[in-house]
Parts: structure tokens; sequence; C-alpha cells
């Protein structure tokens, strides 16, 4: 989701504290699964940080994520790349909603009860994220 | 076909693929605890009332439990009881 392995190792430690902390005080219920919980936990925390991100205009410089990441191979992380920089001008939420249904095989409704939101508008916002890619790619097409 | 022709669709697979095999770097997992241990607890030194509140509910969750044990250990001697009174009644209604 968010295109870069440090802020994704990031992610995953601000998902596991809140998890961590709701199920010390007993605020996980049971009505849903734990695997849609924690999703909705980790989905919270990357609308957030893309929403920051959006508000800063920061970009990830290419030179210090690969100094840093040695453990993945070169066209792992060159694809990752090349996946955030053509996500990148998408809404977060449409992102989140991409991310969690085309690449991580989630039904509408899983990602509605994620994102705490109707099916409807997670149906509406696959449909704008891929309009949206689409003329991205008419314009890269027609300008190469 | 080149990646200018491909689809949205045929992108987005071609880059889930891609990126399937991606990893958290090698000490993710001790960071990952350092943090989680790092977590500062969420009730504030000097509030005390949340205390207050829980060892209330801890309490009386116990007494709950010790008042049941109660009407089951009654329950238990005065079924005990009438079945010890049954019994006399049963030897002297043989006598008789």
């Amino acid at each position: 989701m968010l295109g870069n392995v440090a802020d994704a190792e990031d992610l995953a430690q601000e998902a596991f504290v809140r998890a961590h902390r709701a199920l010390v005080e007993q605020q996980f219920d049971g009505r849903s699964s734990v695997e849609t919980w924690l999703y909705r936990i980790v989905t919270n925390v990357a609308l957030d940080q893309l929403r920051a991100r959006k508000r800063r205009g920061k970009l990830v410089e290419p030179s210090d994520e690969m100094a840093v990441d040695a453990g993945n191979s070169a066209e792992a992380r060159l694809a990752l790349r090349e996946l955030d920089g053509w996500m990148s001008e998408l809404a977060p939420e449409q992102r989140v909603v991409l991310v969690l249904s085309a690449m991580e095989g989630f039904s509408n409704a899983e990602i509605a009860s994620m994102m705490n939101c109707s099916e409807g508008s997670v149906e509406q916002r696959l449909v704008r994220a891929r309009t949206s890619l689409k003329q991205k790619r008419t314009l890269e097409h027609d300008q190469n | 076909m080149t990646r200018i022709e491909e689809s949205v669709e045929d992108k987005l697979a071609r880059l889930t693929a891609e990126t399937a095999a991606l990893r958290p770097r090698a000490d993710f997992a001790a960071r990952m605890m350092s943090r989680i241990d790092s977590a500062q607890p969420v009730v504030v030194s000097g509030d005390w009332s949340l205390q207050v509140l829980r060892w209330a509910r801890v309490g009386m969750t116990m007494a709950s439990l010790a008042a049941a044990a109660c009407v089951f250990i009654a329950w238990d001697s005065s079924n005990a009881a009438d079945q010890e009174e049954a019994m006399a009644y049963g030897i002297v209604e043989a006598f008789q």
C-alpha cells in the first residue's frame, strides 16, 4: 500500500502495537474474524500515512531505499517502485481498495468491513481507481 | 506485449507477481518486539479513576463467583441433608 519496504515495516509495527493495545484493553469483541480485524487496523494506519504523505508531498528517495534494503532482489524492489509511481496519483482510499482487491484478493464485502464503509463505496473507489490508471496509461502512451 | 501496451489488469497482475517475493528486512522481528515492549501503557500515571474501576470490576467478578459457590454449597448441603433424612425415615419405616 505504501510503495516501499521501510514504510511497510513501520506500518506493520504500528499496526501490531495498536492490535496489542486493543487486545490488552479487551477492545476486540470477536464480531469479525481476527484477520479482518487486523487488516482493518493496517488499513487505517496506511490511510493515515498516505494522507500525511500527500499533505507533505513526500517522495521516497530511491537511493535511500536501495541502500538499506539489501535482502530483497533488485527486480522486486524495482517492481515495487514502479507500482508506487504508478499509483502515486490515486486518492489514498482508491489506492488501498485497489491493493486489497487486485493484489490481495479480498472480496468487496471483506474490504467494506476492513474500511468500515459500504460495498457500494468499495465498488465506486475501484472503478475510479481503474479509470484513473487507464487515463494515465493512455496519456503516457500518447507521450511516447 | 510491451509494457506500454499492457492493460491495467495485466500490469496489476505482473506487479503483484513481481512484488510477491518482497520480505521485511533482516532485523524486523527484533525491531518489532522492541517497539511493542517500549509502547507506553494507556493509563496515565496519576489517573487513579480507571485503576479503581478496573479493580472494582475484578472485585465484582470475584464476589459473583464466591456467591455462586456459596449457593452451590448450600444446595449441595441441603440436598445431602434431605437424603440423610430420607434414609432415616426409610430405616424407621423398615422397623415399624
